[in-house]
């Protein structure tokens, strides 16, 4: 008996992002789509989110058009159609501070939000460097930073040191530090509320961006998948491996468990639509007494 | 502290704001630097100097917004009692005040006095809200707290308005690998300051 019904919903997508960005080391393999989505997770009473996307009006829309992002719609359109509004969202899970992840928050009055504490020390710092390195800044929008401290203010931020377990009721977060940014998390759903699950999701954030990443091709070294670590990585890609591999370990290595939020072919795997608006719903479980938004 | 700093600080005392002060709230207008279209011959080289030359500062009063508003989040949501990292604290205060001097040494030429002022206003407003971190009991102070995160409010819109992508002056660093931006053609093509409010 499932707790949660997880759905990944499209809220944007960037038509031609390049491929080396997404898989370490792909270069000049072209480019492919990259859907921006976030993640509901609806079940026992609780409504709660995995990153909030990012807001597209004033300097959101000028970082959305600089990044090549078409066809954003906002929270309360993509929201409803898994009939859930962003009113409706009680707590969500910040998996990293890029601006298409931590960008939106004030559209979730409700929302109770978690953050690694690491991800805010370890980006005050890297904003004491000196400029030749600023690289380790890419992506961050101090604006946010700044939206962050009203929910702070407001006491609806939780700064996070590490694990987190039972944020929700059989929901734990779990860091990757130094990965994909300095203190990025994932989500672990334990759906049967066990704590040695059996139907357990991971909703990986960024640490993975698409199926290439955990089912790579590893004909080059004579086996038949391979990890390929995420191409964009402010730590390193050992530690993208590794996460991936804890990830992959918590759910006994079946891969689609490992639900990667930037894949356009999860449809392949799980029940999927096309909105009105040209955005993709995937269903990746249903829980108990809930109807499925897809069919 | 070097003693020209403080000789610095006295000589451009910041403007002090109550926390009610309707200042806070005002909403700036862009002030951009103006191009080669607006402004011929010498002030057309005199915008593109200035700018240039603005530019290292404008980065560290954006670094310093994104400081000061990560250390509020560890002082009002860490569970760590020791959050807020007095190195930290000194290193951005260390380099802001090394930009605010500078910014204050900046003899701008008339096309880009505007954009300048909007800067010291953000840095007069920055230092403040420094002071206010380096006070005893800050993170036990909740009108502390609080005043400094309204002050971060009014930096944040006067950065926003004084940003100008032609001089790499902007909130996020687009000049790197995770971005897609550079085959695109700008969208802000007319519009230097790519956070002008237009169409919201």
């Amino acid at each position: 008996m499932s707790t949660y019904s997880i759905w990944v919903l499209e809220y944007c997508a960037v038509e031609a992002y390049h491929k080396s960005g997404i898989v370490y080391g792909a270069h000049n393999q072209g480019t492919k789509k990259l859907p921006y989505c976030y993640v509901v997770i609806k079940g026992g009473g609780r409504t709660a989110m995995v990153d909030v996307g990012y807001n597209n009006k004033d300097y959101g829309r000028y970082l959305g058009e600089k990044f090549g992002v078409t066809n954003w719609h906002p929270p309360e359109t993509v929201l409803g159609e898994v009939d859930v509004t962003p009113g409706d969202v009680d707590s969500a899970f910040i998996t990293h501070a890029h601006f298409d992840h931590f960008g939106n928050v004030e559209e979730f009055p409700n929302a109770h939000f978690y953050v690694q504490e690491r991800e805010i020390a370890k980006w005050i710092w890297a904003m004491s460097l000196p400029e030749r390195m600023r690289w380790m800044m890419i992506a961050i929008d101090p604006g946010d930073i700044l939206r962050g401290v009203e929910l702070a203010k407001s006491g609806r931020l939780t700064c996070v040191d590490g694990a987190m377990e039972n944020v929700l009721p059989g929901v734990d977060l779990q860091p990757a530090h130094d990965s994909h940014t300095f203190g990025s998390m994932w989500v672990d759903v334990r759906n049967d509320g066990l704590a040695a699950s059996e139907d357990r999701w991971i909703l990986a954030g960024d640490l993975v961006y698409d199926f290439d990443n955990l089912e790579g091709d590893g004909d080059i070294v004579g086996v038949e998948t391979m990890y390929n670590p995420v191409g964009l990585a402010v730590g390193s890609q050992v530690n993208l491996l590794l996460a991936t591999e804890r990830m992959m370990s918590s759910v006994g290595h079946e891969a689609r468990r490992v639900i990667p939020i930037h894949e356009e072919r999860l449809k392949d795997t799980f029940p999927s639509r096309i909105t009105k608006n040209n955005l993709r719903v995937t269903e990746i479980c249903l829980g108990s007494g809930e109807t499925s938004k897809v069919a | 502290m070097s003693s020209q700093s403080w000789r610095s600080v006295l000589d451009h005392k910041p403007t002090i704001h109550r926390p009610d002060c309707e200042a806070l709230d005002q909403q700036p207008n862009a002030v951009a630097i103006p191009d080669a279209d607006q402004v011929a011959g010498q002030a057309s080289e005199d915008a593109i100097r200035y700018g240039l030359s603005v530019r290292p500062h404008y980065e560290v009063l954006k670094r310093s917004l994104g400081q000061i508003s990560g250390f509020l989040i560890l002082a009002y949501a860490s569970q760590k009692s020791d959050a807020l990292d007095i190195e930290a604290v000194a290193a951005a205060r260390e380099q802001f005040f090394a930009a605010r001097d500078a910014l204050y040494g900046l003899r701008p030429p008339a096309v880009g006095a505007a954009h300048h002022r909007t800067l010291l206003r953000a840095a007069d407003l920055l230092d403040g809200a420094f002071g206010l971190l380096d006070h005893k009991g800050f993170r036990q102070s909740e009108e502390r707290r609080d005043e400094v995160a309204q002050r971060l409010q009014a930096v944040h819109r006067l950065i926003l308005s004084a940003s100008d992508d032609r001089f790499a002056m902007t909130m996020v660093d687009f000049s790197h690998a995770c971005c897609n931006c550079t085959s695109l053609a700008s969208p802000t093509q007319n519009s230097p300051n790519p956070h002008s409010r237009q169409g919201g």
